[in-house]
């Protein structure tokens, strides 16, 4: 599936923006299946993310006359489809039985299910996808802020002013959030490779 | 363009100053997971969607915007065939039919007045009833409110005082049904409730309190008492007594809670102050919380104190504020 390139989602939201349907239709295609993965991280259910990306596309075209004014169009769909997944949470928090949906096993969980593909399928580089994994895993134990940051950073390519607008918080910190992610990673690897000397596993 | 300006210089300088202060064999690790990361993520990512699914999604998204009965549509011009009246006689009796019809058209279209965020309302209904509705509450009431009957519903919270007449005072709320003759009592019912409760407190006077979908069920409260019924409990709790001045606290810009999760204290803040309260995990906004606040000056004072209780902290966001732990 192609990228959207920046320059691309650019012209595409000024086409949006006059009503052209062809446009629409690309911008979704395009970012889809990016942004469902995206969704999943919060709301760890495919159709639940599936539906709340189709109503940010809603809301895009129910806005396109003020998408003129977007400066960070990437970054436009990922804040509605995290504003619109952290609403869903909040409002379903008390009807989901066990809370613990949301502790940090159940979001390593969570991602083993659905962020990596079956490792059969890509044996021809098994150790990458294992190690990648482990980084994964890494990253599901980082603090909520460091983690979205860095996952908006590393898995979905956005620059710093972009997820500050995603995330609505400054640029700074953003960055802060990323180096201290950095630290942690490194921490978190440390103690797990001592872990694993012990136990001889890995 | 200037929008696609990319500030690379700004990300990276504290990045890099990150890698650049490890250890050669760390560094190399690091920058492993770093510059890996997300290529093969995105290679994840393409494998998990498939082109099916993103095809799927978007018709189901065609038929949610109209997208395919809109196409087909007719411009519509107001230069169609607008029919030519014969004689001023037809014109005149068509102009009255339109107007009877508009006029049983309003009277059976019921008034429906939302209390706007920050403030609260009295008024006086037709039959002589006062009523005063908290923040964000939203009632209705048919065009022949006092007339032919005294229904009105509400969602959300008010207290009323019934003017005393045979014709019944009803009021529904989430489904369920508050009937007396003449009475002062206090409704709390939020359709945005975990479990829809409606919550009657009774100031004086007798009060008949069921469930709309279950009269039989009903049960009698009297002054100094208190029942619910909810999505939970279908059947009206057995009247309790309760002390009134939790229950209507409000009416004297108070805030009072008894055992409330904090998603319904943020709820009532949300409407009080007309801010919005976000939290940054759901565990946060289930935790319970007792408290009376007189006559609060802001909510931030409020948060303050609730933040202090539960070791949380509060930061202002553009429209609001923002709850996370410390």
């Amino acid at each position: 599936m192609d990228q959207l390139k920046d320059e691309r989602a650019v012209e595409l939201f000024e086409l949006i923006a006059v009503s052209d349907r062809k446009a629409f239709d690309e911008f979704f295609r395009k970012s889809y299946a990016t942004l469902v993965v995206f969704g999943c991280r919060y709301v760890k259910d495919k159709q639940t993310a599936s539906d709340i990306v189709q109503e940010a596309f809603i809301k895009l075209w129910n806005n396109r006359s003020s998408l003129k004014d977007v400066e960070l169009p990437k970054s436009y769909l990922y804040r509605t489809v995290r504003n619109l997944s952290l609403n869903y949470i909040r409002d379903n928090a008390n009807t989901q039985p066990g809370l613990e949906l949301i502790s940090d096993q159940a979001v390593a969980a969570g991602e083993e299910q659905l962020s990596w593909a079956d490792p059969t399928e890509q044996s021809d580089d098994d150790d990458t996808q294992k190690r990648l994994s482990l980084v994964k895993l890494w990253i599901s134990q980082l603090p909520e802020r460091q983690r979205e940051a860095f996952e908006l950073s590393r898995f979905e390519g956005l620059d710093h002013h972009e997820i500050a607008d995603v995330m609505n918080v400054s640029a700074r910190t953003v960055n802060n959030h990323i180096v201290e992610a950095l630290k942690n990673i490194q921490k978190i690897r440390e103690m797990d490779e001592k872990k694993n000397v012990i136990a001889g596993h890995g | 363009m200037a929008k696609m300006k990319k500030h690379t210089d700004d990300d990276s300088r504290e990045i890099s100053e990150f890698f650049r202060e490890l250890p050669d064999n760390e560094r190399m690790e690091m920058l492993g997971i770093w510059n890996k990361s997300g290529m093969l993520h995105r290679e994840a990512t393409a494998n998990e969607i498939t082109d099916e699914e993103t095809e799927d999604a978007l018709s189901a998204l065609h038929n949610k915007l109209n997208f395919d009965s809109q196409q087909n549509e007719e411009p519509t011009t107001s230069a169609g065939s607008s029919s030519k009246i014969a004689g001023r006689l037809t014109y005149f009796l068509a102009a009255a039919a339109v107007a009877l019809i508009a006029f049983g058209a309003w009277l059976y279209t019921p008034v429906t007045i939302t209390v706007p965020a920050g403030q609260t309302l009295a008024m006086e209904l037709r039959d002589g009833s006062m009523l005063t509705a908290n923040s964000g509450t939203t009632f209705e009431y048919s065009r022949l409110f006092g007339i032919t009957n005294r229904n009105i519903s509400i969602d959300g919270e008010a207290f009323f005082e019934v003017r005393s007449s045979d014709v019944p005072f009803i009021a529904n709320a989430n489904g369920s049904v508050t009937e007396v003759l003449g009475t002062s009592f206090n409704i709390r019912s939020w359709s945005t409730d975990p479990d829809r409760e409606t919550r009657l407190n009774v100031a004086s006077g007798r009060v008949k309190f069921y469930p709309q979908s279950f009269p039989e069920s009903a049960v009698e409260l009297t002054e100094g008492h208190s029942s619910r019924i909810s999505d939970v409990i279908k059947k009206p709790a057995d009247p309790v007594r309760a002390p009134l001045s939790y229950a209507i606290a409000w009416r004297d810009n108070n805030l009072a809670f008894s055992v409330q999760p904090l998603s319904v204290i943020f709820d009532e803040l949300e409407r009080k102050y007309d801010v919005t309260i976000e939290w940054s995990e759901p565990e946060i906004a289930q935790t319970t919380l007792s408290t009376f606040y007189t006559q609060p000056d802001n909510v931030e004072s409020v948060l303050a104190d609730i933040c202090t209780v539960k070791g949380l902290t509060f930061s202002q966001t553009s429209t609001g504020y923002r709850i996370s732990r410390k």
